[in-house]
């Protein structure tokens, strides 16, 4: 199951002609870490590192305050078309991306966003999966709760902020880690939208970079291997919510 | 009486406030869902019936864009390609991650380790699977050199026509297994254990409590991995588009990845986006036919 990812690692280390060698080296000799250094100088990968990192993030972040915002007011207040507006926020997860692309691309175009850390985060900040789960998450906190802070003179923001923010980390922390997740492994938009090396995010920024050097094996590895690393590492730090983010996203059905 | 209708009155506006708040609340995202959900949605259908090329305005052009998809041999070609894609992926997927949700759902020493090694591929990048694989079927490459040199054998993994798309497929079923056997490893906890007891008293053997007990419990399960899977499989793109670019010959194109060399390499965005709306009743024709089956078919272990 993980041999793939145990050979990029140790192909990352080889001498491009021990690659294919026969039998199969998996601890290379001679190790050979300079294709690190060389694989960076083909390519700003460190750029292309720092587009993912700073993109996803910021989808990351305005995603969880947006949805848990919204969820919040589809769980806990009652208003003219509350129904009507959630049907239709949850009837977009049938919607494959590749039928809006289109016209977002010509959205983002009028917008003038094309080639702009914009285009690339704004749009990719809606998420109805999001707003229903975290609607679900506080539908199960007490009323009683938020009556009692309305009590202490809490406002109703001032109760969002105070109140549910705090209670809602659980659910936010499996979010958040699936929209990130999500944005660092997304070729298709950034695809679409970025033409200038200097804004490709990693996904399409490795894409290009097999497509240039795609015969240099040891020098791709090495450009997977450091795409993957800071993610394997997130993973294993964080194992347990990245298997609640799994479970919570089977709940979409 | 004048106090009564003040507080009436004040009743009133904190119920009305709070009403307003809650719109104020949705507000932000459904501004959002508005400008990158549902007008792009609108837009899309709109497109599907212009001439559309990106320099000058679309054109109206009535359904002659869906009449050409029916005599559109590469389009038809993807379209059956997606269909043995996402068949020929759901099938694998499901018995392994099932298989593998019954191995972890027992208490052995490593399970835990084991459980995040299959796991695993899940949070890899499309893109560094496809790159990593590239190279794995290599006609030089790893998996030629022991099971290929093992059996006598050296095909072109990706530029044999018959083969790349079950190479493709292949590397689906690697990465997703672990994500549904997750989803299966929860639905197996959610059964009673009173339930395998009781089969057990009724000298029930392994399978047969396997066969009449957990396989009719986690049909809800079963439903929501298969439709998901066929879901995520229609909308293909990364993988062909990072490893074969469709090819060989179209081989391995697929509707996601025709609907993109459409719009943004031939610049034919009316006909790309009638594409996508293909695309989308297959998605919406699955979407409805698991929540029929979800709501006819609810298990209740009470």
């Amino acid at each position: 199951m993980v041999f793939p990812v145990v050979w990029m690692i140790s192909s990352s280390l080889k001498v491009p002609d021990k690659i294919f060698s026969i039998p199969i080296q998996i601890i290379p000799n001679p190790l050979r870490f300079q294709n690190y250094l060389e694989a960076v100088k083909l390519a700003p990968l460190g750029r292309y590192f720092f587009n993912s990192v700073f993109v996803g993030l910021s989808i990351t972040i305005i995603t969880l305050f947006f949805s848990t915002m919204a969820g919040y007011g589809f769980a806990k207040y009652k208003f003219w078309g509350r129904n009507v507006l959630f049907i239709m926020v949850l009837s977009t997860l049938m919607i494959p991306f590749q039928v809006i692309m289109i016209p977002l691309f010509v959205i983002v175009r009028n917008f003038g966003w094309l080639n702009s850390y914009a285009g690339l985060i704004i749009p990719a900040c809606i998420s109805a999966f999001g707003v229903f789960l975290m609607r679900q998450y506080i539908l199960t906190i007490p009323d009683e709760l938020l009556d009692a802070a309305r009590i202490d003179g809490a406002s109703e923001p001032g109760i969002f902020w105070h109140v549910i923010l705090p209670l809602c980390k659980a659910p936010m922390t499996a979010l958040g880690i699936f929209t990130f997740l999500d944005s660092w492994n997304n070729l298709l938009w950034p695809l679409i939208v970025i033409t200038k090396v200097e804004l490709r995010p990693l996904a399409l920024g490795l894409t290009e970079y097999q497509t240039v050097h795609g015969t240099q094996y040891h020098y791709l590895m090495a450009a997977a291997t450091m795409a993957t690393i800071p993610i394997l590492i997130l993973f294993i730090f964080l194992q347990r919510q990245f298997i609640r983010g799994v479970l919570l996203s089977g709940m979409k059905g | 009486m004048t106090a009564i209708s003040k507080e009436h009155h004040s009743r009133w506006n904190i119920y009305t406030r709070r009403r307003i708040w809650g719109l104020l609340f949705v507000m932000p995202v459904m501004i959002f869902f508005a400008v990158f959900a549902f007008y792009p949605m609108l837009t899309a259908f709109y497109y599907s019936l212009t001439d559309y090329n990106l320099l000058k305005p679309p054109v109206f052009s009535g359904l002659s864009g869906y009449e050409r998809l029916l005599t559109d041999s590469r389009f038809l070609i993807a379209l059956k390609n997606t269909f043995v894609y996402a068949i020929g992926s759901a099938i694998p997927i499901f018995v392994i991650s099932l298989g593998l949700a019954l191995v972890f759902s027992r208490e052995f020493r490593g399970r835990n380790m084991l459980r995040t090694l299959y796991f695993a591929p899940v949070i890899l990048a499309g893109v560094v699977v496809a790159m990593v694989w590239r190279v794995i079927y290599h006609p030089y490459g790893p998996l030629n050199s022991t099971i290929g040199y093992l059996l006598n054998i050296a095909p072109n993994w990706l530029t044999d026509r018959a083969l790349a798309p079950w190479a493709i497929i292949g590397i689906n079923v690697w990465q997703s297994v672990g994500f549904y056997m997750i989803i299966f490893i929860a639905g197996l906890q959610a059964i009673p254990q009173d339930f395998y007891d009781a089969a057990m008293v009724d000298g029930a053997n392994r399978w047969q409590s396997f066969w009449h007990v957990t396989l009719p419990l986690l049909k809800p399960t079963s439903i929501f991995v298969m439709v998901i899977t066929l879901i995520n499989c229609f909308q293909a793109f990364t993988y062909q588009y990072v490893m074969t670019k469709g090819g060989p010959s179209d081989a391995t194109n697929v509707i996601g990845l025709y609907v993109y060399q459409n719009a943004f390499q031939y610049l034919r965005m009316g006909y790309a986006a009638a594409i996508s709306v293909v695309l989308f009743i297959i998605i919406m024709i699955l979407t409805l036919v698991q929540l029929r089956i979800t709501r006819s078919e609810e298990v209740s272990f009470v």
